[in-house]
Formats: structure tokens, sequence, C-alpha cells
């Protein structure tokens, strides 16, 4: 195994090598364990699932391939959109579909939250808002970003209308390229910035 | 079972030079912490957020659709599989060990890091191979290929000493072991 001038004197190679692969099998199990471990004592909302497909409603990772199943809105309709008095009084929608830290980081103001991959910790807020809604608009961080499809076909597996519910392409960059709000923090904290600042 | 030196031809001027040096301990300590280090730095960034490490796996479209319980597996473990190498590699047990595992993740690393930014690099979109920059999932962020490549074929190569050095100095390995014999090299090893 070993280029023989680096050789140890006490041991024959086939000993080396043995030892070599046990100690690599080892340090991967080690590895292995420690990431189910601490995995499992997470609390079940916010723990991994091994066994989801978290990608089973949106297979095409470039937008441009959407399915069919998916309604898409405008940027210079989301604007229309939000500043109707349509929204003021929560007759539409928005829904952020990315994770905790870039929410509070910034989102457009009076988003509601929802994380596909911890649908769980959202949906008993979120379902009777978008069941009073009569249009919803969900989106992402834009470009390739595939979250806000994912998190609309949440809401279509859990009874929302399909034909109500709009994904945002352009998402938080076209939102942000344009100078637009965003609200810092929970949703309505009144902490406005405007676009990358 | 013991392996005589005697029956071993004489080491040559450059074998004896490269045996004293890495009998120094010196190589393979300063390999131990640039490694052990930098895979610390890159498992803790992904352990954090499993989530967030399965979207850029994905983004590799490494496995078909049907294989997600191998890339949701890998994106729960492999973090941790990079802490623990690191943390044996500072600490100095199982070092030919984690040489190995960070020379085979690597090796495949950088293979499909370089499949990846050469088919970015065929889309037409980046005037230079240099150009083409992503974040290759490895805890830094949005990186260039002319660097992340050149860095991962150094760290593989940096990978081999912990494999190939017979050296225990400096290693909790050594203080534990027996190793009164030139160096600190491990008896048991």
């Amino acid at each position: 195994m070993l280029p023989r001038f680096l050789s140890s004197s006490r041991h024959a190679a086939p000993f080396r090598t043995v030892r070599l692969l046990a100690e690599t099998l080892a340090v991967v199990a080690i590895g292995i364990v420690a990431g189910v471990v601490v995995n499992q004592l997470k609390a079940s909302e916010d723990r991994f699932s091994v066994t989801r497909d978290y990608f089973k409603t949106a297979k095409p990772v470039d937008a441009s391939k959407a399915e069919d199943v998916f309604q898409f809105i405008e940027h210079a309709e989301m604007m229309d959109v939000f500043q109707s008095s349509a929204y003021e009084v929560g007759q539409c929608i928005f829904i952020d579909a990315r994770n905790d830290v870039a929410f509070a980081e910034k989102h457009i103001p009076g988003s509601y939250q929802l994380d596909h991959y911890f649908a769980d910790r959202y949906l008993t807020d979120l379902l009777p808002v978008c069941a009073e809604a009569e249009r919803i608009v969900v989106y992402c961080n834009g470009g390739k970003c595939e979250d806000s499809k994912l998190a609309t076909m949440d809401l279509i597996e859990n009874g929302i209308l399909a034909d109500k519910i709009f994904v945002y392409l352009g998402g938080v960059e076209a939102w942000s390229e344009d100078g637009l709000p965003f609200e810092r923090g929970e949703r309505l904290s009144g902490d406005i910035t405007y676009g990358d600042e | 079972m013991a392996m005589s030196s005697a029956k071993l031809p004489p080491d040559s001027e450059s074998q004896h030079w490269i045996r004293s040096l890495d009998r120094s301990g010196y190589p393979l300590l300063i390999a131990r912490m640039v490694l052990g280090i930098l895979f610390i730095k890159m498992g803790w960034d992904k352990i954090g957020d499993p989530v967030a490490f399965l979207k850029l796996l994905r983004q590799y479209e490494i496995f078909p659709p049907s294989a997600y319980l191998l890339e949701n597996f890998i994106a729960l473990t492999l973090p941790w599989i990079e802490l623990v190498c690191g943390l044996a590699l500072i600490v100095g047990v199982f070092v030919r060990g984690a040489g190995l595992t960070f020379l085979l993740m690597l090796t495949g690393f950088t293979i499909v890091i370089a499949i990846r930014a050469i088919g970015m690099y065929k889309t037409g979109e980046y005037a230079s191979f240099c150009d083409v920059a992503f974040d290759c999932g490895c805890g830094g962020g949005l990186v260039g290929m002319c660097k992340k490549i050149p860095e991962n074929i150094g760290l593989w190569l940096l990978s081999w000493i912990p494999i190939l050095s017979v050296s225990r100095r400096f290693c909790l390995t050594g203080l534990l072991v027996d190793h009164s014999n030139e160096g600190g090299e491990v008896a048991a090893d």
C-alpha cells in the first residue's frame, strides 16, 4: 500500500491496508450515526425527513420548464396588486416561500410565510387565511428557485383552489431590482426598507 | 508478521530525505491542521441547514428524481462525516482513515464540480471558464471555478500526507500508544 521508503518497519502491508480501511469505515460510520442521532433529537417539526420526496411536485429545476399546473403573475401586475385595495383588506395575499432566515431578512410587506420544507409549522395558521383570500401570490428568491412552486403544491394538496394561486417567478430579486419596499423581521413589523438597502 | 528492515534495500538519498522529513512530524501536522480546520468549517456550515445543502446537491443533477432517499441521506450525513473527519485530524486519531475519507470525498466533489462547471460554460453564458461561478455546496457560498478546482486539487494532494505518513508525532494516537521508536512513529500503526 505504501511506498517502501515510507512503510513502517513493524507491520506488513496487508495489516496496514486492513487497518486503513477499518479506520475509514469507522470515521464514516461515526459521522453517519452522529447525523442521524442529532436529527432524531430535534423536534418533529424541525426534523429533516430522509424518507420524504421534497421535490416530487416540481421536477424541473429550470423555471422555464415548469409544469402546466402553475399560473404565473408578471412583475407589472404584481406591483398593481401590491398597490390595490384588495391587498390592503386581505382579499389578495402574498406568500413568501423562503426559509425563516431569508424571511426575517426581508420580505414583501404584509407577506405570510410558507417554507415548503417545514410546511407543518405554517399551514395551521395559513390555510384559513388562504381559504378566505380571492387571490394568492406565492414567491421565492426568483431566478431558478422552485420553492414558490413547491409551496403552491402544498396549498393545493391542502384543499386551496389551484385557480386562485399565482406564482411570481421574479421573486425577491425582481422586486429588489425595482427598488420596491421590503419589510424586515416578522410580518407587519413595520420595519420597512427599500431594494438592496 | 513483523517485517525486518534488514530485508529492505537501503534508501536512496532522496528517499532518506523524505523519510526524515516525514518522521519530523511537521508535514503531517500542517496537513492535519489545514484539512481539519477546513473540513470542520465546511461541515459545520452545512449541518445547521440540511435542506439548503439538499437544494445545492440537487442542482448537480447527479441522481435521478427517484433516488431522493439517497440524496436526502447524503444531505443529512455528509456534513457530519466531514465534521468527524476534521475533528479526527485535529485531535490526531484515525488519521489515515480520515485522510482516505477526505481523499475519496474530494475526488468525488472535484469531478462533479468540474462537470457542472463545464456544463455551465458550454451554455455560452460565460465569456471564459473563469467567469463560471456557483455555490458548490462547499460551505463558502458563491465561488469561481478557476479558484475552486485548483484549490480542490491542492487539497487532494495534501490528503495523501495523512494516508502515507508513518509519523504520529503531535497526534493523540502517538501520545497514547508506545512511540519510543524514532520520530514518534506509532508501533501499532
